[in-house]
């Protein structure tokens, strides 16, 4: 019998949605310990330098100076800036080697953040300056600077990956098109930046406030760099104001921050600035792909060939991960290549940090072959929906492909593809001098795996406190898994009371990034639930003189399936015992082909006379199997389509040529779009079930498989409406006006 | 932010002489001093800081004898916002409204938007990390070199290719506003008429009371476009402000401004010259546009403001045919 589920699927408010529009919610930044001092990070004004020399002593002369840490004064250990990278530790905490303008040279901590920040400028450092490079492309080269002064090459790891044979699928192809296509560094841009605050007790316990995606991740790093056992560290990260997996690194403020703490006998407080968040947090990596692709006049695809140069900048983070696993993201692996070549280098340059962004490498890879089939499917004149089917059969006649038909058929009825399209170059409207177009790309994308782990105790009147270790940056996760707690056992939701991230309470979470939480945090927290109702059914069985297989659970009461009328309430059973549900383990690695899967389509108008190009709509199917909260899902949506918008058309890092130094890390220079600038976005959400799934309710991960595509969407889009198929991000008005001859 | 004197100013004449003889600062709404003043991007560091807003009665929009006069410490969303200046001086309404982000306007003043420094990322990089020659005269343009996008397209100043990005300043340039200082009435012509690195003709010791504007002829209208990546909070990447004047179909006096594409306010002269006795068509409009950049001298990255200014310049004057105020 199908039960009526009564809180999963529903729009209900977040749980601590109160807390946070009303300002009582603590993030980091509102933490105020007494005696607390505040940490500034002096940052090189040199792209490439070694320090010759440097003196701290008139900053520490300075009134209300209390410390000052250089790389002299940090531990003499190697690492890596992302625990999940394994064999690779390219970092201290702080060195004598400077690789960017920005980079960390060293930490003054002061009684106010005034008096810190005005007591780096005091700093004495002299520096020796080194060749430097920038650009990925140069530093690939034998001959370039390097990067880590001693090392023998820039490339800091190269991955191959072929199947089938090239040279016959090239052969047997009527066409082959090849293209550069180059996409930019972008920031996550979160509202709240980077903030933490380290305090030590007398018995040498630290506790430590982060806004971060991996509280246990920081733990297990500040373990290994401060040589403190586990136990003794507790890291909260309650409230987060966004992350977008820029908070997915260990980044060396925290380090400082412990160690300035632990010499100062006080807590110690960074906060980034904006300017800070901009220059060291991580960034999406800039890529330039070389990709070749071959195809029968009939669209079907015979050979792919694709280069990866990707820009980890000056330290490894997940640089070489995501290399390593470039093809096998987004959309590509759906296209049905049999022969097919893959080489990814990754490399260093003098310039900021590359590290996680929402999508992964995804977003990156998708667009470069997007970009060359979408010439190709125009080159053979075959309709870009019909090629992309053709090409796309995850499961031929399976859940997959009538997944991926049904996202395309409501997507393309909704924004009126059939009645608006007449064909590649020709604009669906022409106003004037501005001409409007239409274009669309599929999705798909994995959600990730790993260790999860949850606590449901069930209070003696009946009321449930769930622990989860996953992190909630506004996504409203801890709303979904309270929403699979209560679902599990009958009782509204506002009887069930979430803690989330503090790793001296709450169980361990491999992280909040990789489209994972909703899976694996749900999985284990429906499993957790499901354990406590397993135990309140065997305290109540006897209560009821039954076995607890015939109860069932509702109401907030135990009763007997075959008669309701008889039970007891949750309160009762609790009363009489202590009871904990816990569940931990790792979402199996998918073994059905019905992942996120999705179809964009946008509508842009290009002023043909200005360069510049207006969103108009986008329409944004998904198939997440089962949304626990719509609203959440819908969020998801369309807080990827406005950062895909700004990839497409706005957002970069603006480098000078000369000294490398970053000319806009603000608000005000970093285009990132506000919502007036902001289309029409509508969401369909599509929830093909499958019994294979092991998640709850077959629910499939949605925090990045919405910003896989609207950025190729819109390119298609511009595409159809000038002609013009632009093969380098962003794309901006002068690029716009250039490419039409007008500048 | 370094330490400094703050003045409490309770009439002009006290503002006036807490600014003589030292290295004063006046504060009005503070938008654009403050952040010059955290980031430490200013040549010499104030040292005193004359605060405005407590002097009385500068805050205010009134219409005296066919004038409009608006007090300097008027915010840029009382001027947005005026029944007044929305009907009869459309143009700068528009103008103000296309300003910042809606709490700089709160804060912003008319008075300190035309007098706002120049917009360069280098002049603007914080603890003056490039040694800029609008600072120290044995300086460079680092522009000239680096990363020109949103530079002058029409020269530079005593080598200097920063741009004025006020918004209102071309409206009311437009609009042939006069500017009363603590010292004198100028032309907004003759105000922005410098030829070196200062932004205006103002003194250190001379402070903007008030802004006069002539009521437009008959048959006067006007339009103003800013172009920019957001439809909110940047500084233009060009704007324009044209005023035009119509008698039986035919433009009799034009004035047309475009702003962000030189050192101060450009005067679309060449444009003016072109319309002038015509009337507005899509092809008149198009040459008067082609008129205004005719001029222009770009840098490597910027040749596509030159597109845009001839774009804005057509499309205002083409808004002129259709958007009506006046008498």
């Amino acid at each position: 019998m199908v039960k009526e589920l009564s809180v999963v699927g529903k729009r209900v408010p977040l749980v601590d949605a109160q807390a946070r529009v009303t300002g009582t919610a603590k993030y980091t930044t509102d933490v105020q310990l007494e005696g607390m001092l505040y940490g500034k990070i002096l940052k090189s004004p040199y792209a490439h330098a070694k320090i010759v020399s440097i003196d701290t002593s008139k900053a520490e002369a300075l009134p209300g100076v209390k410390l000052t840490l250089t790389y002299r004064d940090v531990p003499k250990i190697q690492y890596v800036s992302n625990p999940q990278t394994v064999g690779i530790a390219d970092m201290y905490v702080l060195e004598d080697e400077v690789r960017c303008v920005g980079d960390e040279v060293a930490l003054v901590v002061a009684e106010s953040e005034d008096i810190a920040r005005e007591a780096t400028k005091l700093v004495d450092i002299k520096y020796e300056t080194l060749p430097a490079v920038f650009d990925p492309e140069e530093a690939i080269k034998p001959e370039a600077p390097k990067v880590h002064t001693g090392s023998e090459s820039n490339i800091l790891s190269t991955t191959v990956e072929e199947w089938g044979d090239l040279e016959k699928g090239f052969g047997e192809a009527d066409i082959i098109q090849e293209d550069t296509i180059k996409v930019q560094r972008v920031s996550p841009v979160p509202l709240e930046p980077h903030a933490c605050v380290a305090t030590w007790d007398k018995s040498g316990n630290l506790t430590v406030w982060e806004t971060t995606q991996i509280p246990f991740g920081a733990r297990q790093w500040l373990s290994k760099i401060l040589d403190v056992p586990l136990n003794k560290i507790r890291i909260i990260s309650r409230y987060v104001g966004g992350a977008f997996g820029g908070k997915n690194d260990v980044s060396r403020y925290l380090f400082l921050a412990a160690l300035a703490s632990r010499k100062a006998h006080k807590p110690v407080k960074i906060v980034y600035n904006r300017e800070d968040e901009f220059l060291l947090a991580p960034t999406r990596h800039p890529m330039v792909f070389d990709v070749k692709i071959g195809a029968k006049n009939d669209g079907a695809i015979t050979a792919m060939q694709i280069k990866a140069i990707v820009d980890t900048g000056n330290i490894a983070s997940v640089g070489p991960a995501q290399t390593a696993v470039l093809p096998f993201l987004g959309i590509v692996p759906q296209y049905i290549h049999p022969n097919f070549k893959y080489e990814g280098y990754c490399v260093y340059t003098n310039y900021l940090n590359s590290g996680s962004y929402r999508g992964w490498g995804a977003p990156e890879i998708s667009f470069a072959i997007e970009s060359v089939l979408s010439t190709i499917a125009q080159k053979l004149d075959i309709d870009p929906i019909e090629f992309r089917l053709k090409n796309i059969i995850p499961d031929p006649g399976g859940a997959a492909s009538v997944s991926l038909q049904e996202c395309v058929t409501k997507g393309t009825a909704k924004i009126g593809w059939y009645e608006k399209w007449k064909g590649y170059v020709t604009p669906v409207e022409v106003n004037g001098s501005k001409k409007r177009g239409i274009g669309m790309a599929l999705t798909k994308h994995d959600y990730g795996i790993g260790l999860s782990s949850a606590i449901v105790k069930i209070n003696e009147d009946g009321s449930v406190h769930f622990l989860t270790g996953t992190m909630d940056p506004g996504t409203g996760s801890n709303t979904s898994q309270a929403q699979l707690v209560a679902e599990e056992l009958k009782v509204p939701l506002e009887n069930v009371t979430v803690t989330n991230t503090d790793t001296e309470t709450t169980p361990y979470d491999l992280g909040s990034y990789g489209s994972r939480t909703i899976c694996a945090g749900g999985t284990v927290a429906k499993a957790a639930a499901a354990k406590a109702k397993h135990k309140l059914f065997e305290i109540a069985a006897p209560m009821l003189d039954v076995t607890s297989d015939a109860l069932d659970i509702g109401d907030g009461r135990v009763f007997i399936s075959a008669e309701p009328e008889k039970g007891v309430s949750i309160a009762e059973v609790a009363s009489k015992s202590v009871i904990i549900g816990e569940a931990s383990g790792s979402v199996l690695p998918e073994t059905s082909a019905l992942q996120s899967l999705g179809a964009q389509f946008a509508e842009v108008e290009v002023d043909t006379e200005t360069g510049q190009v207006e969103v108009l709509k986008m329409v944004a199917v998904h198939d997440v199997g089962k949304a626990i909260n719509p609203e959440c899902v819908e969020g998801q949506i369309v807080g990827c389509i406005k950062q895909g918008i700004g990839y497409a058309l706005s957002e970069e890092f603006i480098r000078d040529p000369e000294t490398g130094a970053t000319l806009n890390p603000s608000y005000l220079g970093y285009e990132v779009y506000s919502w007036l600038d902001m289309p029409k976005i509508d969401c369909i959400i599509v929830e093909t079930t499958d019994p294979n799934r092991l998640t709850p309710y077959g629910c499939r991960g949605v925090g990045e498989p919405p910003l896989t595509t609207p950025h190729t969407a819109i390119i298609n889009a511009i595409h159809n409406a000038i002609g013009i198929r632009f093969k380098e991000l962003p794309v901006t008005p002068d690029k716009v006006l250039r490419a039409l001859g007008k500048a | 932010m370094k330490k400094f004197k703050h003045v409490n100013a309770i009439t002009i004449a006290e503002a006036v002489s807490a600014l003589s003889g030292s290295k004063a600062k006046v504060i009005a709404g503070g938008t654009d001093l403050l952040s010059t003043m955290k980031n430490e991007i200013l040549s010499t560091y104030p040292e005193v800081i004359v605060n405005l807003k407590t002097i009385p009665d500068l805050d205010y929009i009134k219409e005296e004898g066919g004038t409009l006069k608006i007090g300097a410490l008027t915010s840029l969303a009382d001027v947005a916002e005026n029944t007044s200046i929305k009907s009869k001086y459309t143009v700068l309404a528009k103008a103000a409204r296309r300003t910042a982000s809606p709490h700089i306007r709160e804060m912003g003043t008319i008075g300190g938007n035309i007098c706002q420094l120049n917009r360069c990322w280098y002049f603007r990089s914080p603890n003056n990390r490039f040694d800029c020659l609008r600072k120290n005269p044995a300086g460079l343009c680092y522009a000239l070199t680096g990363d020109n996008r949103y530079h002058s397209i029409f020269g530079a100043a005593s080598g200097c290719i920063a741009v004025n990005p006020s918004d209102t300043a071309p409206a009311l340039m437009a609009l042939d506003a006069k500017i009363k200082t603590s010292k004198r009435t100028i032309s907004i012509e003759e105000f922005f008429t410098v030829d070196n690195v200062k932004m205006t003709v103002l003194d250190d010791d001379e402070i903007v009371t008030e802004i006069q504007i002539p009521e437009p002829d008959a048959g006067t209208k006007s339009a103003f476009i800013k172009f920019a990546l957001r439809k909110s909070m940047n500084f233009p990447i060009v704007n324009c402000a044209s005023v035009i004047t119509n008698g039986a179909g035919i433009v009799s006096v034009a004035r047309i401004y475009l702003n962000a594409v030189y050192y101060t306010p450009y005067r679309a002269t060449a444009a003016e010259e072109a319309i002038a006795g015509k009337s507005i068509s899509e092809s008149t409009a198009e040459d008067a546009g082609s008129a205004a950049v005719s001029g222009a001298k770009a840098v490597p990255k910027n040749k596509y403001k030159v597109q845009i200014a001839k774009t804005l310049v057509k499309r205002t004057i083409l808004a002129c045919n259709v958007m009506s105020h006046g008498k």
